[in-house]
């Protein structure tokens, strides 16, 4: 299989912090979208700043298009289209000033399409960007990742701030983007709902571990969340059981196989489930 | 490189559309009366000032990611470094002609009667107000890549005092070592090629020393 992006073993580790990347590894098909999932200060930046060389990896290595990108791999970075969440871009530009600069560092930089996309988000190009909302800077900045012919877009909570219809348009010009099979997409995401519209795979990491990567559809079809009570709990399958989580008179079970839980245990309530469950009872449930 | 000098000139025009109007009103006013307090003031001041204001922008560009964005464009580590420093050279350069030019204007409209012993002629006018602004960009990058951009201020006004200590040192020295008999032309026309050389590399040596300081530099 080829990859667009490719983790293995990654660490990174900050001076003076508890925190750290402990080998993280996991894998983008190209022509796919990967969320990435995890709760604040899980390591999603982090990770996102080791591939994108803004931070420094102890060791591992991060392939990107099959190679490993240092500070001179130029080329390689201009087949990476970029969002970070909040202001991307000094606000003492206007989007026509900012085109001006992009067309000035991006060999593919395409302005008809720039100004396609602004229109399409309804940006004023001569506007300050001072004066933009936090949407509309989310907006600009998904318009200027698009506009230079990337291969790979790298989305740190490109969704964050924006309503759900721009949402939904976002998501849509992403799913056009990813039709092209050279085309890959890795985002993070707090919006599990955005993950379960596009994603093709599902990285959960906590804590500077990544817990679980699945194809969405097996975590959508596949798992399922056992209705427990302390008695059925005790006669659960340890093997079976990916992660547990107590509540007041019940025990969450997450299992991966629906299919064989409802058979052997036909007499437990079984759910399907969401991202968002998984990612709870994966982050706040235990193992065992 | 031309879409990061485009974004370094953006960064400062909107300070530009204010001093430059001061400049000229300033300028004119020196022509006009023909001080020399005043002309020697002009010269000498607004090249460091216009230094001063290009190397407090950067402030504007930390309010952002745009700092983070930019190491993953398609532009290495070491052109955004250049790029800083181009541009911090070409609007010394700017500061200069404007300077030379009210120079030449005074000159014209009163006569040279302005050079004298310790500024021999126009060029050490104009040049010592560039040479000033040159250092202060040659002090304030490294150590803004060092200290980061919360610290803009206090590094603008450590590189203006350092920058002026320099410059008087390598003035003093340079009387030191010359004859108490007075400075013979060839002698200080030496000692300026001297202090601009000494920026020359003192700049060229502060580039690399940025470039090795934002190679390591997370964000």
């Amino acid at each position: 299989m080829n990859y667009a992006l490719k983790l293995q073993e990654v660490c990174k580790q900050y001076k003076g912090s508890d925190f750290a990347l402990d080998n993280i590894s996991f894998a983008l098909p190209k022509g796919t979208v990967m969320g990435f999932v995890g709760e604040n200060g899980a390591g999603k930046t982090t990770t996102i700043g080791c591939i994108l060389n803004t931070l420094k990896k102890e060791h591992g290595i991060i392939e990107i298009f099959g190679k490993e990108m240092n500070d001179d791999d130029v080329s390689v970075r201009e087949d990476i289209g970029v969002v970070y969440d909040g202001d991307n871009f000094p606000n003492y530009l206007t989007a026509i000033q900012l085109s001006n600069i992009m067309a000035g560092i991006y060999k593919q930089w395409d302005t008809p399409l720039f100004y396609e996309y602004l229109e399409k988000f309804h940006l004023k190009p001569s506007q300050k960007l001072a004066k933009y909302s936090k949407g509309m800077t989310m907006k600009l900045a998904i318009a200027v990742a698009l506009s230079h012919h990337p291969k790979l877009l790298v989305l740190d909570e490109a969704t964050s701030g924006l309503d759900p219809v721009m949402r939904e348009e976002i998501l849509d010009i992403f799913l056009d983007f990813v039709e092209n099979e050279n085309h890959s997409i890795l985002l993070s995401s707090h919006i599990t709902s955005d993950l379960e519209r596009i994603a093709d795979y599902i990285t959960f990491i906590h804590r500077g571990k990544i817990i679980l990567t699945e194809t969405k559809d097996n975590l959508i079809y596949n798992y399922a969340v056992l209705r427990c009570t302390e008695k059925n709990f005790s006669t659960l399958d340890k093997g079976d059981i990916v992660a547990y989580r107590k509540k007041d008179y019940q025990i969450d079970v997450l299992v991966s196989d629906i299919k064989k839980a409802r058979k052997k245990y036909p007499k437990v309530v079984t759910d399907h489930t969401t991202v968002d469950e998984i990612m709870l009872l994966l982050v706040k449930g235990e193992t065992v | 490189m031309k879409g990061l000098l485009k974004n370094n000139f953006m960064v400062v025009k909107e300070n530009m559309k204010i001093l430059f109007p001061l400049a000229v009103i300033f300028g004119v006013v020196v022509s006009v009366t023909g001080n020399s307090s005043l002309l020697s003031i002009f010269s000498l001041a607004l090249s460091p000032i216009l230094s001063i204001l290009v190397v407090l922008c950067l402030r504007k560009e930390s309010l952002s990611k745009w700092y983070k964005y930019k190491i993953s464009l398609p532009v290495k580590r070491k052109n955004i470094v250049q790029s800083y420093y181009i541009s911090h050279l070409c609007w010394c350069a700017v500061s200069i002609v404007i300077v030379a030019f009210f120079m030449l204007l005074t000159v014209i409209i009163h006569g040279n009667q302005y050079f004298y012993y310790g500024f021999r002629d126009a060029v050490t006018l104009v040049l010592g107000g560039g040479v000033l602004a040159i250092f202060i960009g040659a002090i304030f990058y490294p150590l803004y890549y060092y200290l980061g951009a919360e610290k803009i201020e206090i590094i603008a006004i450590i590189s203006l005092a350092i920058s002026v200590v320099i410059i008087a040192g390598i003035s003093i020295l340079i009387n030191i070592l010359v004859s108490d008999n007075g400075v013979s032309d060839t002698t200080y026309y030496i000692s300026l090629l001297a202090i601009v050389g000494i920026t020359v590399v003192a700049f060229v040596c502060s580039y690399f020393l940025s470039r090795c300081v934002f190679q390591a530099k997370e964000y």
